[in-house]
């Protein structure tokens, strides 16, 4: 073993020292032969005899020269050396071929990093921390509805193949957790505070917060950069409040004060000391977004004051709002730890429903089972998110690049013609078909090499971009899209996978030369490139073909996204600014936070070049919605049938302002107030479902049939309150001082000019008024619309982006391969017009030969687009709005715009040979 | 006896060349040639230019060294020497060849 590896190091050092190896060689040989000439002489040889007998007994010099430097050497790194030297030289000769080929897949390379970096990103990547693998997030698991025990939840629940799943729990539980596991190193929780007003240096402004326990760090393995991370002491109710800020912030906000730790701040009033900042790499335990301010899980109460007193945050059992992650002893798998832990959960929950008062009428809600999900890459619910997007992206992405493969297996195709005669040449010299294969490959190899690097270059810039995209105003994706070993490695396969997909058949092709006529052969004799155009056409429609399945689904999402947003919303959505505010986190409560909802709608309402102001707990069409039960009398409910609505707190004038049609009764005004008769406006959806031929005002419903308290007094037109998609919901309006729960407020305002242009103005009102009050959600309607389209105009803008592309590549191709065939058949073109062939025929032979092309591509590409978007839509609903997957506009369009540029590709090659001079062309071979 | 000239077997070279580098001491390519082939009374025919992928080999295995010195008639030459990997290497070779040729003999004498 030793041995080989001495004789294998020997073998590669010698790489490296060539030309005195080989000089010492030849002064051996020589001094060989001249003490052998020598001898002879002194043996009464003639010096001729001498030399001769020399030589003879030696046997051949250059052959034991060859087989020494093969033994010294590692001569399949060497002749790789050579090709790749010899491929370089080649490509250098024919910059114009060289630089379409790399273009052309640095595209395709790109587009596929671009996207398999943010599958990367969203996917694939741990979280960075100590030993990521290990830890795990707590979930519960029910059959459908809510667990037992669980009376109000704060945080993620979905349903998931049939089943209700979540991720928070009670505080008790996580005591129990903590202190009777078996399982964990250590467990802890945590959860989010969404934006906290922080006050520092004078200066209030909106920072991401996360509460949690002070175990936080220490299980994650976050050491801090300067000061300390939170200790057990921080986490009781009466410490002093203490915080923990992000490397982001720190370098953001206070400019990497390197004397941060002891800093007093305010966070939401309440005076906090900074006492660290942790590493740059960190970002929380969520990908995607990036946690500012860390808070102890006991100063929830000082932030983020409990909005309803019946559910004590930290000794209720029954309110779940904590999420759990742990981090599991080495050696204890998920499944061991499971039933251990499950027993604890359960009976932490079960001493709860013992006591459980008012069980919920019909539905008896099931114990939940815990369930341990991986946690190594955080929290998954950017995962669920745009895992299928992204993975839709990658197929698309996919074609993009075997188009452009089969484009430069096209071009490497009409380059090896042109090389027959080389190769027939080194063929005939004694070259074997292997080595003249190695040689084409490995310029192909470098081909893709040159286009994989500079893909990689357009992929970092490409993955930026898309994540811009894809984040909103208020919603910016934080992603490390830094290239790892994953993405390099990624790339690196993709260039050898492509370099062998569109080398191997034209390397093997080019090689299959009948030696005779190849070495008689002009470049551009009749005889042979038969068969081997008949490969070049194969490639040239199977490449129209997947263009026409990437334009049919560009198609599919353009139309997709513009049926939404032609949509009738039944509001007016022109010359619409919105804003929210949360007055809360500047400690107004109860009557004082009303009046200053009132206050801020009456000042921006003044504001010169506002036509009307209004408010809304809810902005419209932002995916936010507030639902309840509804008790509507003279109604009966059919077996079963659960009456509920849409709510939608209000201010004065809101419908006014929206512009939604009132069909009977009245608006809102200042005089609904907490003092007056409560009242409700509904729309027409909710008055056909609960009132039928009745008329609805002046009757009374309400939310429970102890009291139907509110009386209508209004009907309006259905508008779209937070989805696009859905049918309008059974909605009721109601004014907001009547109702409960306003912890923030939207804004509407109504502008006579640009809504932008006002948005300094309405900061302006909102700081006078108390500039510890923070603004977000600045934006236009039609950017709230926006946002909610965001993974529609994903698709949208993508798929175009992609299509198009793939459209270009194709007639790159198809152009590549009709001007070729013209160029050989200039000669039989020449005889044609010599025969009486006017310029229109030769152009319309041409042209129809192009035609003919490409429609065979789209009669395959059609079925293709249909048999694939049918198959996606099955995978993924709601991937289309208002059209099928099967749309036959689309398909149409799709052909059109096809065929028009592929006729365009074929019509230079086409006027080109009209434009052939008989008398040339006759003498031309 | 009837003359014969003999190939010389591929791993044989290696034998014969580490037995004469281990009774004559250093030696240049040439000499081993004119040494081989004296001692087999020219009986094994060497092409002496396979010689030298046969010292490369065996330098590369470390079992012979080599450096450039000056030959008896003042000419620039490379000398090869055995080293102590060699002479272990010589030594089980040898008697590998030796148990070789001992059990041929006997399969010989028995079908004679």
């Amino acid at each position: 073993m030793m041995e080989h590896l001495r004789v294998w190091a020997a073998r590669f050092a010698a790489l490296f020292r060539k030309r005195r190896l080989e000089e010492s060689l030849e002064e051996e040989l020589r001094s060989h032969l001249e003490m052998a000439v020598e001898l002879n002489m002194r043996n009464g040889m003639s010096p001729e005899q001498a030399r001769r007998e020399a030589f003879l007994n030696f046997g051949g010099v250059a052959q034991t020269k060859e087989i020494y430097r093969e033994q010294r050497g590692l001569p399949m790194i060497e002749t790789s050396l050579q090709d790749l030297r010899y491929g370089v030289r080649m490509l250098a000769k024919t910059p114009g071929f060289t630089a379409v080929a790399v273009l052309s897949l640095a595209l395709g390379i790109g587009a596929n990093t671009a996207i398999f970096t943010l599958i990367d990103a969203v996917l694939l990547k741990m979280l960075p921390v100590r030993n990521p693998q290990e830890l795990v997030l707590l979930q519960w698991s029910v059959p459908s509805g809510n667990p037992a025990g669980s009376h109000r939840m704060d945080g993620n629940s979905w349903e998931e193949h049939g089943r209700s799943l979540g991720t928070s729990f009670s505080y008790p539980t996580f005591q129990q957790i903590r202190a009777r596991n078996q399982a964990f190193t250590d467990v802890f929780a945590f959860t989010g505070l969404g934006d906290l007003n922080v006050l520092a240096d004078g200066e209030a402004s909106l920072a991401r917060g996360q509460t949690v326990s002070s175990n936080f760090f220490s299980t994650l393995g976050i050491h801090p950069i300067t000061g300390r991370m939170f200790v057990e002491t921080d986490d009781r109710v009466g410490a002093s409040p203490v915080c923990v800020i992000s490397y982001g912030y720190w370098k953001r906000r206070f400019g990497g004060d390197s004397s941060i730790a002891g800093k007093a701040i305010a966070i939401a009033g309440v005076p906090f000391t900074i006492v660290g900042v942790t590493p740059s790499e960190f970002f929380g335990v969520q990908p995607g977004s990036a946690i500012d301010v860390w808070v102890p899980l006991h100063t929830k109460l000082l932030v983020a004051p409990a909005s309803d007193p019946r559910f004590p945050d930290f000794s209720a059992a029954d309110y779940w709002w904590v999420l759990m992650m742990g981090r599991l002893k080495p050696g204890v798998s998920e499944r061991q730890a499971t039933a251990g832990l499950d027993l604890i959960f359960n009976q932490s929950v079960t001493a709860d429903v013992a006591s459980d008062a008012t069980p919920q009428v019909g539905k008896r809600p099931v114990a939940a089972a815990l369930e341990l999900v991986p946690g190594s890459k955080g929290l998954d619910s950017l995962r669920r998110q745009f895992s299928r997007p992204l993975f839709i992206l990658m197929g698309m992405v996919g074609l993009v690049l075997l188009i452009a493969c089969a484009n430069v297996a096209n071009l490497l195709l009409s380059r090896a013609r042109s090389r027959q005669k080389e190769i027939g040449v080194r063929l005939s010299l004694g070259a074997s078909r292997g080595r003249l294969i190695r040689q084409l490959l490995t310029e192909s190899a470098l081909l893709a090499c040159l286009g994989g690097a500079l893909g990689l270059a357009l992929a970092y810039w490409g993955s930026g971009l898309l994540v811009r995209f894809i984040s909103t105003a208020n919603n910016t994706l934080a992603l490390n899209l830094t290239p790892d070993i994953r993405i390099l490695g990624f790339t690196a396969g993709m260039c050898l996978l492509t370099g062998l997909i569109f080398g191997l058949a034209p390397a093997w092709r080019a090689t299959k030369v009948e030696l005779t006529p190849a070495l008689k052969q002009n470049t551009t004799g009749l005889a042979a490139g038969r068969l081997h155009l008949g490969l070049a056409k194969t490639l040239v429609i199977a490449q129209t073909a997947l263009s026409l399945v990437l334009l049919f689904g560009a198609g599919l999402f353009v139309r997709t996204l513009v049926n939404l947003k032609n949509l009738d919303t039944g509001f007016d959505r022109e010359n619409l600014l919105l804003f929210g505010i949360n007055p809360l986190k500047a400690g107004y409560k109860g009557p004082a936070l009303n009046d200053f909802y009132t206050r801020v709608q009456q000042r921006v309402a003044a504001l010169p070049g506002v036509v009307s102001a209004t408010s809304s707990l809810h902005l419209l069409l932002s995916g936010s919605s507030r639902g309840n039960s509804l008790w509507v009398p003279g109604y009966t409910p059919k077996a079963g049938e659960q009456l509920n609505a849409r709510v939608m707190p209000a201010g004065p004038k809101f419908f006014e302002t929206m512009k939604i049609p009132l069909l009977r009764g009245r608006d809102f005004n200042e005089g609904d107030n907490e003092k007056a008769p409560q009242v409700a406006v509904v729309n027409e959806t909710l008055m056909k479902r609960y009132f039928g031929d009745r008329d609805p005002i002046g009757q009374r419903i309400g939310w429970d049939r102890a009291k139907p308290e509110m009386e209508i007094v209004g009907v309006v037109k259905d508008a779209k309150y937070n989805s696009l998609r859905r049918d309008t919901p059974a909605t009721i309006y109601h004014p907001f001082r009547q109702a409960t729960n306003i912890n923030w407020m939207h804004f509407e305002v109504r502008t006579a000019r640009d809504p932008k242009t006002l948005i300094p103005d309405v900061r302006n009102v909102v700081a006078s008024l108390d500039r510890n009050v923070p603004l977000f959600d600045l934006k236009t309607q039609n950017e709230q619309v926006d946002e909610l389209l965001l993974q529609e105009r994903l698709f949208a803008k993508l798929s175009s982006f992609f299509g198009l592309l793939a459209l270009l590549l194709a007639c790159v191709g198809l152009y590549g391969i009709m001007s070729y065939a013209v160029l050989r058949r200039t000669g039989e073109i020449g005889i044609r017009m010599a025969l009486g062939a006017q310029r229109w025929d030769i152009l319309g032979m041409v042209l129809r030969e192009t035609l003919v092309l490409v429609t065979i591509g789209v009669a395959l590409g059609i079925p293709a687009s249909l048999m694939t978007t049918r198959l996606a839509a099955s995978v993924i609903s709601d991937l289309l709005y208002g059209l099928k997957a099967t749309d036959v506009t689309t398909v149409g369009i799709a052909v059109v715009l096809l065929m028009a540029v592929a006729a365009f590709a074929g019509f230079l090659p086409a006027r080109r040979a009209s434009r052939v001079e008989p008398t040339v062309a006759l003498r031309y071979e | 006896m009837q003359s014969f000239k003999a190939e010389v077997l591929q791993g044989t070279l290696d034998l014969l060349v580490l037995k004469t580098l281990d009774t004559m001491g250093p030696m240049h390519g040439f000499g081993i040639a004119q040494r081989i082939g004296q001692i087999s009374d020219d009986l094994l025919r060497l092409n002496q230019g396979t010689l030298y992928p046969a010292l490369l080999r065996l330098e590369q295995r470390g079992w012979i060294a080599s450096k450039w010195g000056v030959s008896e008639n003042n000419r620039k030459a490379k000398y090869y020497s055995l080293t102590r990997a060699g002479r272990n290497q010589l030594r089980a070779e040898t008697a590998g060849w030796e148990r070789m040729s001992a059990v041929i003999n006997r399969v010989l004498k028995v079908t004679s």
